[in-house]
């Protein structure tokens, strides 16, 4: 075994040099090379993703341009945040949605809340009438808890991974029937629609669901 | 359809799932040399075989609405072929089948990888100490189980998978939980978030003799060299007005009656002044106050009741896990980020079954570093070997260097390896 004469300890290693010190090691295993003890590395190549980049950048870009013309020629309006909604809505979409590796549920989930969020901004940007919240929402809520509810009949091996998301968009369908009993929004029948329809689907979880449904829901609801 | 089985993480583990990252892992190492080449196959098989023994460790991390939980895994478990990376992030949903844990071999040696929400230093150890058995046993290894090792022969009990914080909590104790600002490290680090190791091998009898003749036990004799390296590389540290704060892990089932295999450790602190006069002497009486002050049954219990009552206020748990994890993740950076300075940890004595030993050349405890904890050090004894190893972010290796050169001083006989990082 090699010694390293600085620090007066022995070393284990095929190195030429003292890992504590730097100094040259005292061999005196007579050209018997010691066997290396842990896994060689190499420096990892960094992967630089093109088409990622020129994504980004191409969206910095419009951004950037559609700002820069609306301030230029401003008319009362800031139309250039439309084009901010909707790169960001592209990115959402992309990365998030469709080369996510999350659960379908989950994805779709997401999406219900982004094109919530999104059309509403938009309806107060253009200061119209609440079409987002009284008829958006509510059918995207329908066709979310509809989708959920299709792939889980498609696939119920994994049943138990879609329900909690299958119950959270039931619960959120419930709130554009809030917004209209306080008013937010005056026309009643799309959210009506969202209400009874979540409220169909949980009827049809509850009389139809089986032990694991029953446990999925006690494990992540626990507090 | 069998019924899931299912775990709420346990008092400690609660925080590591939100403030972890690929800088942070939380993840310790432990490893078995043996004496003979390690055979894949049957290494796979062995674990295949104790995971069932296991079902606290035979999980996956899932994501509730209120907090994580723990969900029995039906996937398989897989070895893999060592990383030259220590203690790499364990990344919940893709890594090894969403198990918490790896198992890498090369060459000799057997390792397990565990992050921390899953188990502590005791509970990794009896599940490799069950791997490496069954792993023997497949070798056509006779072995007289005199001492207990956990082998899928002797029945799970259900303790095993109990919080034990929970059960020996005494919500009639109180506690503060402010604690002063410590000197940090600031040193240039590897690239990447990798970590040197150093693994200095000795002979455990002359080491507890050198400790019989300062009288104290090991683990102040270590934590004194520590203080004294440290005292003697200051180059390292920021700002040095601060105390030198030892972060000192402790087995809670010394003092509590536990069985659990899940987290039931706590800590004890001991601090110095580096910026006065020291010498080896007075670190050493410094280290031996704190502990001697600090590893107290009533003190300890004291220190793990506020963390268990925060964990039992209605008002946070129906918190959405986002939020909380938002808040853990800022109180976490705020507090225990400048509260220690360096991490030791001494698993103590590894006792195994003759016949085993007969097969293992030593056992290496390695304790992850991070950055906010760039130098840790684990310790353990097995077949009167001490193992003393240092993880670290930090390329300068000063402080190592003045602990094994204070211990060869000593007339204690060290054997270093390390693993090759090295400045490019």
């Amino acid at each position: 075994m090699k010694e390293c004469s600085q620090c007066k300890v022995k070393v284990n290693t095929p190195r030429k040099t003292c890992p504590l010190c730097g100094q040259i090691l005292i061999d005196d295993s007579k050209g018997k090379a010691e066997e290396n003890l842990y896994p060689s590395y190499e420096y990892p190549n960094k992967k630089h993703n093109t088409a990622v980049r020129i994504l980004l950048f191409l969206s910095i870009i419009s951004i950037t341009i559609s700002a820069t013309i609306n301030i230029l020629t401003f008319m009362g309006s800031y139309w250039s945040i439309y084009v901010v909604l909707g790169v960001l809505y592209g990115w959402i979409l992309l990365r998030a949605t469709i080369l996510s590796h999350q659960n379908i549920a989950g994805r779709l989930l997401l999406q219900l809340f982004t094109l919530s969020i999104i059309t509403y901004a938009i309806e107060k940007l253009a200061n119209s009438d609440g079409w987002a919240m009284e008829y958006v929402i509510p059918f995207l809520c329908i066709a979310t808890t509809f989708s959920i509810g299709v792939i889980i009949l498609i696939k119920p091996m994994r049943y138990t991974d879609y329900v909690s998301y299958l119950f959270m968009t039931i619960i959120i369908s419930w709130i554009p029937l809030i917004f209209y009993f306080t008013d937010m929004i005056k026309v009643a029948w799309p959210s009506v629609a969202a209400a009874s329809f979540s409220l169909t689907t949980i009827v049809g979880m509850i009389t139809f669901a089986d032990r694991a449904t029953k446990d999925e829901l006690k494990r992540r609801f626990h507090i | 359809m069998t019924r899931k089985k299912w775990y709420k993480l346990d008092n400690a583990a609660k925080i590591f799932p939100s403030v972890s990252n690929k800088g942070r892992t939380n993840v310790f190492r432990l490893s078995f040399d043996m004496i003979e080449d390690v055979d894949p196959l049957l290494l796979q098989e062995a674990l295949q075989i104790v995971i069932n023994r296991f079902p606290m460790l035979n999980v996956k991390l899932k994501k509730g609405v209120f907090w994580y939980y723990f969900e029995t895994n039906e996937k398989t478990p897989v070895i893999q072929p060592e990383s030259p990376f220590i203690t790499r992030l364990i990344e919940y949903y893709k890594d090894n089948n969403g198990f918490l844990f790896r198992i890498y071999y090369f060459k000799k040696r057997i390792t397990l990888e565990v992050f921390h929400s899953l188990t502590d230093g005791f509970g990794g150890l009896e599940f490799l100490k069950s791997i490496v058995y069954s792993y023997l046993e497949l070798k056509d290894v006779e072995i007289v189980n005199n001492l207990g090792v956990l082998s899928d022969k002797i029945e799970c009990i259900r303790e095993e998978d109990q919080d034990s914080f929970n059960v020996h909590y005494n919500n009639k104790l109180k506690g503060s939980r402010k604690e002063p600002k410590s000197l940090r490290f600031k040193a240039q680090e590897y690239q990447n978030n990798w970590l040197g190791l150093i693994v200095g091998t000795m002979d455990a009898g002359q080491v507890k003799s050198l400790a019989a003749k300062y009288n104290c036990t090991i683990t102040e004799l270590i934590g004194a060299i520590v203080f004294y390296s440290a005292y003697k590389s200051r180059h390292l540290f920021a700002n040095q007005d601060r105390p030198f704060t030892m972060f000192i892990p402790v087995n809670l089932r010394r003092f509590f009656p536990s069985k659990t295999l899940r987290n039931f450790s706590l800590y004890v602190r001991t601090k110095a002044n580096l910026d006065e006069e020291q010498s080896f002497a007075s670190f050493l009486a410094i280290i031996k106050k704190d502990m001697e002050d600090e590893l107290d049954k009533d003190k300890l219990q004291a220190r793990f009741a506020i963390n268990v009552r925060s964990e039992k206020n209605f008002a946070l748990r129906i918190v959405p896990r986002g939020i909380k994890e938002i808040v853990l993740r800022a109180t976490y950076n705020k507090v225990a980020s400048s509260a220690n300075s360096f991490s030791l940890s001494n698993l103590g004595v590894l006792k195994l079954p003759d016949e085993m030993k007969c097969c293992i050349d030593k056992v290496v405890f390695c304790n992850g570093a991070s950055y906010t904890y760039p130098i840790n050090m684990g310790v353990i004894t097995y077949n009167n070997k001490l193992t003393i190893s240092f993880t670290s972010e930090l390329i300068d290796r000063s402080l190592q260097r003045e602990f094994f050169r204070f211990l060869s001083k000593e007339g204690i006989e060290v054997i270093i390896e390390n693993n090759d990082l090295e400045v490019e």
